[in-house]
């Protein structure tokens, strides 16, 4: 399983709406050449990808979304592909800017592929859609992007110490910020 | 990957309620001012129980991971890494009271059985991290933990939510920038 956490620069719902339409994804996934949504059913979208690499493949995928919350997604069918699945969580951003994406994806290209060159295939794949995800963001539309969400409130901040000097019989003591130095010359 | 793992395990005594070390724990932007090693620090997002961390590590070269982090209130903070070319898988810090202004902290840390080169490894440092953790945590206690003579405090500096504020030879004074003026 690769993870990567991605920092995007828009409110959740408008970076759900990108990753959950699957028909524009030819548009600005990089590496997916075509992307058709061949049927919906309530959450569930069963779409073709074509992904081109060193090998042009394609696949069924189906997708399964929660409203603002992410995108999951599974292997139906392909002829290159024993197993790919994956998740897309979606969380604000703590900075109040917009939205960490937690991506887990699994890919298993069968005994020929050695799993150490499908993780690192994956692990691009995924630094491609974070760069691409973030261009997609301006293009969104603008009323929506503006929607981000405000910053938390962070840690209550207690009264704390920072620094104290003290005299002892061996010398000046100083504790800043939990360590303890010597004045030396 | 698979492969033989071990997990590095340390407890100690703390003198103060388990509710400060948790609030230390959780606080994700100020693990560069304690964690070993840990440069940079930040909460990425929070979701009730779950949050998202960002640490960037530096000693022999530097390393940055994410962490997927799972709290209950007081008790436990487990740490997972999601994302980074580190040693360790995770690690659980487990906080119990055992007596008036005193909590037991204990501290797992799982990763393989061989630990490689760098700062991933001394952030798994178990006995290391609550050495960081106590010392910190004396910046939150009335009275400073010190091995040896405890000395005559000169000087002190709290930090408040109003500003700084400044303790000298037994008088409080509030710290006020200075402003210089303009030629």
């Amino acid at each position: 399983m690769i993870k990567s956490v991605l920092n995007v620069n828009a409110a959740r719902d408008v970076v759900f709406r990108i990753l959950a339409d699957y028909g524009a994804y030819a548009s600005w996934v990089p590496g997916c050449a075509r992307s058709t949504v061949l049927s919906t059913t309530g959450t569930r979208a069963e779409t073709e990808l074509v992904l081109e690499g060193m090998k042009t493949i394609t696949v069924v995928l189906a997708f399964d979304a929660t409203e603002n919350q992410g995108v999951r997604f599974e292997l139906v069918k392909s002829a290159d592909l024993k197993n790919y699945r994956g998740e897309y969580r979606l969380m604000d951003a703590a900075s109040g800017g917009g939205t960490v994406v937690i991506a887990e994806i699994e890919m298993d290209a069968g005994a020929m592929v050695p799993r150490f060159m499908v993780d690192r295939i994956v692990k691009k794949a995924l630094e491609d859609m974070g760069k691409a995800l973030h261009a997609r963001v301006k293009s969104a539309p603008p009323q929506v992007e503006a929607a981000a969400a405000a910053g938390h409130g962070g840690h209550k901040r207690k009264r704390r110490r920072v620094l104290q000097i003290a005299h002892t019989p061996t010398g000046p003591r100083i504790w800043y910020v939990g360590r303890l130095y010597e004045p030396r010359k | 990957m698979s492969g033989i793992t071990r997990s590095v395990r340390a407890n100690r005594e703390f003198p103060c309620d388990q509710e400060l070390v948790y609030d230390i724990l959780t606080d994700y932007d100020r693990y560069k001012e304690w964690a070993p090693y840990v440069r940079e620090s930040a909460l990425l997002a929070e979701a009730g129980e779950l949050a998202i961390a960002s640490l960037d590590l530096a000693q022999s070269r530097e390393e940055h991971i994410s962490l997927e982090c799972i709290h209950t209130t007081n008790r436990s903070v487990l740490h997972r890494v999601i994302e980074g070319d580190v040693s360790f898988k995770g690690l659980e810090w487990t906080l119990e009271p055992v007596g008036p202004q005193r909590c037991r902290v204990s501290v797992t840390i799982d990763g393989p059985s061989l630990m490689p080169l760098g700062a991933g490894r001394q952030f798994a440092d178990a006995e290391g991290l609550l050495d960081a953790v106590l010392a910190y945590a004396g910046a939150y206690l009335p009275e400073l933990e010190v091995e040896g003579d405890r000395g005559e405090v000169v000087l002190e500096i709290f930090e408040e939510e109003t500003g700084l504020t400044c303790w000298y030879n037994g008088r409080q004074y509030q710290m006020v920038p200075v402003s210089r003026p303009r030629s």
